[in-house]
């Protein structure tokens, strides 16, 4: 077991957005799904990516020299293409660049190596009552992973929370919901054709998971919460018909374990993630929600949901518009 | 705990007068010019910039600090100048010239009485206008010789007095204090210390007669006065001025206004100490007022904050411990720091953590800082400043006392003087001399080179030490310190002023050291590309650095792209340890003629900002128009890590083993998770900061962009507001000088704890 090894492209000091109090987010590469509106197109992909950031790039071109598999070329316009077929992520690009402009998206971490990034924190975290986030991509996926750091961790107390989006095998959630202290569990189309349209997938196996969940909590006679989030996204989830049926569906299912509903509103805060990584991104240019609207959506939540404690609203920034 | 405090009518009244006075530049402090920066001597006057009078600087040429001013300018020169003693009779290196000079400006600074006051008190014109003062040529040539090798220093009032001593004893028992201590110098026949109190006793008379006129004034006041709400501030002020003018203060009100009094006697001729452990000096007076259902938690409140708006850069500190080492937080802490959160804005307090501190008390403390969100209450480590303080070897008794007297600095209040950031060690000047040696040597091991930056440094920390012993034999003739010297432990007592040899117990000098994360990040980067890959010729680099890495754009991002102080990277960190241990050793070894060492703090007041034009482009690969690293943080965008990551270099020095070194920080506002206390978030940082052993924390809570909106618009009224904490002092960011500007807007604004 002590072999055992992830791919992460991020570990988020302090985040206040992934569950209570400050929290070290581990962000997991590799998804089982293929959502339009992805904010973490880097966390896709199971293995190492290549990124380019055009604002650091000085045009050098020693990257092109360099790379032992000519992989690389650059456009007339300083644009910077890579043969993905021929790129194997060596990293000479990477070491080479004299801007910092090449990064590798996934690096290999063990248990014991996280366990230690964490643990130096410890005050920081349990001060502000947080503690660990296992985020993605799918977490879920690299389960037995998780379960042995998850064990290490609970061996000192702390809070740890597995946000999820539902699509993993049952045994991953038979082996790691018992660790758990808190369940971020995303609900983000009910309409399964629309599902499959937004995220490449039936959501079947999602509202499967939810149910196993919930009954583990409850034949284990476990404390974890569950909180449920959704993505309202302009144009596909964020419809009344969406969130109302959502909601109903929670009246049925949600049992007291269910303690939050969060809507978390669109932005497009990522769109630097996918020129990084050459990709194109559908919703570029999507509006974002306005503060009037996404209040009424709240609204059709509450009303439909009454069960739940707590239902919010989260991801309002300035630039929202006012009406 | 939340606390709701709103300004009554009357302090709304004190607090727009007091915004007005800042906005409109009647609070502006100046330096001579980019040299006073950096080696914190302008190579012309021996302190800052006198507003107006024959050593003032052009208005083209000096720099505006900001409004950190005591003064209130009101567009003239001082009417009387041609009066002045020194300027009938002559200047002449004694401490009478000096007396007869104070008495004669104080006697001519006019009674200013404003309505809705109840604290009342202060000038328009500094001492340094009217009177011309100069150290000796040979001094001045000391200086520019320090200056070539990268040093620097003025010796001028930047300590704390004990305000304890004038409290208990009054103007009157001042007085009495300083004649029998000339008896019994009289009966020694010690000339000196005659001389010297005869001095004070002409300065103390001058005092006595300024607040006499101030009760005058405040009666005639009352008398004419019909308005029935101004007709009772008049009276309050005019019976506190009558009982306080030979007789120690018997009530809170009394105390406060005396407190303020003291501070116009004392920053009248120039800038500025520090004014210790407000709690401490007031708890008594308050307790007693209460006890007698004389005084209400809500109208001490009111007086204090009156007191700082008289003069908004008060140096005051709170909480701390007592001299059991007992939590020493009590009811005036509290009514401190809520005298703040009632006016907001440009203040400098500070706010005393120890491990013991009442949680509370602390979480507010906090909380302040982070809702009004420039810097006040600084929040500083008690355990650390009072173990560096016995570290350098002050007694247990000299030492609980403490408190954080100035922008980046701490004092043990009455017990010391000790020139705290005025003196300046340009530590990257050493660094480029050794450089020009490894070219023209042909050196080529690091061990070499090392041994000659070693030296270099060296050299550079002899001749400020020379400056410095020339300064200490001239200054006590030239500006001795007699106010000040009122409220000492000692100077009454040993005949001398506070400025002279054996006045105080404690007398060792702190240098500021500029450009020590500069110097780490290029030391590492030779060391690596020129010592050990042998990429580059020292020649090569020399060459890069001379046209500011002109056509060597890809030589600079190797230079660049080295590991950087900041990151949490042990072997560069090491490097930190190594130049900052290196520096203070050497700093240690050294003796001024006092007796003392010197020491170095890691901070800087404004020098980074003009260094980096002044001493070119560094091998870190720092263009020349790059301001330099503020103090010991990390330089501006290279700490690309997150907070953690930088606050855990920061910290791998250790902090007692310096006299200071603040750790600035920007946080944009979006920092703060939404419906969450700001004070927690505040707290949670600044306690595992100082759990680490971190000293001090200049925190902002500022959207950067809104900075630079308001650099592009400086008419638009919308930015008028904003305070900033500069470095260790806090300024209206559109007051402050476009280089000061510049280089805010280049710090990292943390949006979360991870980048």
């Amino acid at each position: 077991m002590n072999g055992q090894t992830a791919v992460l492209t991020e570990i988020r000091s302090l985040s206040a957005h992934d569950g209570p109090g400050l929290r070290i987010t581990l962000f997991f590469k590799g998804c089982s799904l293929k959502c339009k509106w992805c904010h973490n197109p880097e966390t896709i992909l199971s293995t190492p990516e290549l990124e380019w950031d055009e604002k650091s790039c000085i045009d050098c071109r020693i990257c092109e020299a360099n790379c032992p598999e000519k992989a690389i070329a650059f456009s007339e316009s300083k644009s910077y293409i890579i043969n993905k077929n021929k790129c194997t992520v060596c990293g000479t690009c990477v070491a080479t660049c004299p801007s910092k402009a090449l990064k590798i998206a996934g690096v290999s971490f063990t248990v014991n190596q996280l366990f230690d990034l964490i643990h130096r924190d410890e005050k920081f975290i349990k001060r502000s009552n947080g503690g660990i986030t296992f985020s993605g991509g799918e977490p879920a996926l690299g389960y037995s992973f998780i379960a042995e750091l998850a064990q290490k961790l609970k061996a000192f107390d702390y809070h740890l929370a597995l946000d999820t989006c539902g699509m993993a095998p049952a045994k991953a959630y038979e082996t790691i919901v018992p660790l758990m202290d808190l369940i971020l569990y995303d609900l983000k189309e009910i309409n399964d054709e629309k599902h499959r349209q937004f995220t490449g997938a039936s959501n079947e196996l999602v509202h499967e998971n939810l149910s196993l969940i919930l009954k583990l909590i409850q034949q284990n006679n476990l404390k974890t919460e569950v909180w449920i989030r959704t993505p309202l996204i302009p144009a596909m989830t964020d419809t009344y018909e969406n969130i109302q049926a959502i909601g109903k569906f929670l009246s049925e299912k949600a049992d007291g374990s269910v303690q939050k509903w969060e809507l978390c509103t669109f932005n497009n805060l990522c769109i630097a993630k996918y020129r990084k990584l050459g990709k194109e991104w559908a919703l570029e240019h999507s509006d974002l929600l306005t503060t009037s609207y996404a209040a009424q959506l709240l609204k059709v939540a509450k009303l439909s949901a009454p069960i739940i404690p707590g239902i919010n609203l989260s991801g309002l920034t300035k630039t929202n518009r006012k009406t | 705990m939340t606390i709701n405090i709103c300004r009554n009518r009357r302090i709304e009244k004190l607090h727009e007068r007091n915004l007005f006075l800042a906005q409109n530049h009647k609070r502006d402090l100046y330096v001579d010019n980019p040299e006073f920066l950096v080696y914190h001597w302008s190579g012309k006057a021996a302190a800052f910039s006198p507003a107006t009078g024959e050593t003032a600087s052009d208005a083209s040429e000096r720099i505006n600090c900001g409004d950190h001013n005591c003064r209130v300018d009101n567009s003239n020169p001082f009417p009387f100048v041609n009066g002045m003693p020194s300027k009938v009779n002559g200047f002449s290196y004694d401490v009478n010239n000096f007396a007869a000079d104070y008495a004669f400006f104080l006697d001519h600074t006019p009674v200013i009485i404003n309505p809705y006051e109840r604290i009342v008190g202060e000038f328009n014109w500094q001492l340094d206008e009217a009177r011309f003062f100069k150290y000796p040529d040979e001094n001045q040539k000391l200086g520019l010789e320090a200056r070539k090798l990268g040093a620097g220093g003025i010796s001028f009032t930047h300590t704390s007095p004990d305000l304890g001593i004038g409290l208990e004893l009054g103007w009157g028992g001042i007085l009495n204090k300083v004649q029998v201590n000339r008896v019994k110098f009289q009966k020694n026949d010690n000339q000196k210390s005659v001389e010297y109190l005869n001095a004070a006793e002409v300065v103390c008379n001058a005092i006595i007669r300024f607040i006499d006129r101030y009760a005058v004034e405040a009666d005639a006041l009352e008398r004419s006065e019909r308005d029935p709400e101004l007709k009772e501030s008049y009276g309050i002020v005019a019976r506190s001025c009558r009982n306080i003018i030979t007789q120690a203060p018997s009530s809170f009100v009394e105390a406060v206004q005396w407190i303020n009094f003291f501070q116009v006697f004392e920053r009248i001729i120039g800038h500025g100490n520090g004014y210790g452990r407000l709690d401490q000096l007031l708890i008594g007076f308050y307790k007693a007022d209460f006890n007698k259902k004389l005084m209400t938690h809500e109208y001490a409140r009111d007086l204090v904050a009156e007191l700082y708006l008289k003069y908004g850069g008060n140096y005051f500190s709170f909480g701390g411990r007592n001299q059991a080492l007992k939590d020493a937080t009590n009811e005036m802490s509290w009514i401190g720091i809520e005298a703040y959160d009632m006016c907001g804005g440009y203040n400098q307090l500070g706010a005393m953590w120890h491990s013991d501190v009442d949680k509370d008390f602390w979480n507010y403390a906090c909380d302040v800082v982070g809702r009004h969100g420039c810097g006040a209450p600084t929040l500083v480590n008690y355990d650390v400043m009072r173990a560096s303080e016995l570290r350098s070897g002050y007694s247990e008794e000299d030492s609980w006392n403490i408190a954080y007297s100035g922008c980046q600095w701490y004092c043990s209040v009455g017990k010391e003087y000790n020139d705290q950031d005025l003196n300046s060690l340009v530590l990257v000047q050493p660094m480029q001399r050794a450089m020009q040696h490894a070219a023209d040597f042909g050196l080529e091991k690091w061990d070499d080179f090392w041994a000659v930056y070693c030296n270099e440094v060296n050299k550079t920390a002899d001749v400020l030490v020379d400056f410095k012993n020339n300064t200490y034999k001239w200054q006590h003739k030239v500006w001795p310190e007699i106010v000040t010297s009122f409220c000492m432990h000692g100077p009454i007592e040993n005949g001398r002023d506070v400025t002279d040899v054996r006045a105080v117990a404690n007398n060792y000098t702190s240098v500021n050291v500029l450009g020590v994360p500069n110097v780490v990040d290029s030391m590492y980067a030779m060391k690596e590309l020129i010592f050990q890959q042998k990429k580059y010729t020292m020649l090569e680099l020399i060459g890069a650095i001379s046209t500011n890495w002109d056509k060597k754009e890809l030589m600079r991002r190797d230079f660049l792209n080295q590991p950087k102080f900041g990151n949490d990277i042990d072997s560069v960190d090491s490097m930190a340890l190594l130049i900052s241990k290196q520096v203070r050793e050497l700093l240690e070894s050294k003796h001024n003629i006092k007796g003392f060492h010197f020491r170095p703090s890691l901070f800087q007041f404004m020098g980074h900002t003009y260094a980096g034009v002044m001493l070119g482009a560094t091998p870190d690969g720092r263009k020349a128009e790059e301001p330099l690293a503020h103090g010991m943080n990390p330089m501006h965008g290279r700490n690309t890590e997150g907070i953690l990551p930088t606050i855990r270099s920061f910290c791998k020095l250790n902090f007692t083993e310096y006299q200071g070194g603040s750790f600035q920080i920007e946080l944009h506002p979006s920092f703060f998770p939404d419906g969450e206390k700001r004070g927690n978030t505040v707290e949670l940082f600044a306690t595992n900061f100082f759990e680490m052993g971190g000293v001090q924390i200049n925190l902002n809570v500022v959207d950067i962009n809104t900075l630079k909106k308001a650099m592009e618009n400086p008419e638009n009224p919308e930015y008028r507001n904003i305070v900033v904490k500069v470095t260790g002092y806090s300024a209206h960011f559109m007051v402050m000088d476009r280089k000061f500007q510049e280089e805010f807007v280049k710090r990292v604004n943390y949006t979360s704890l991870i980048n």
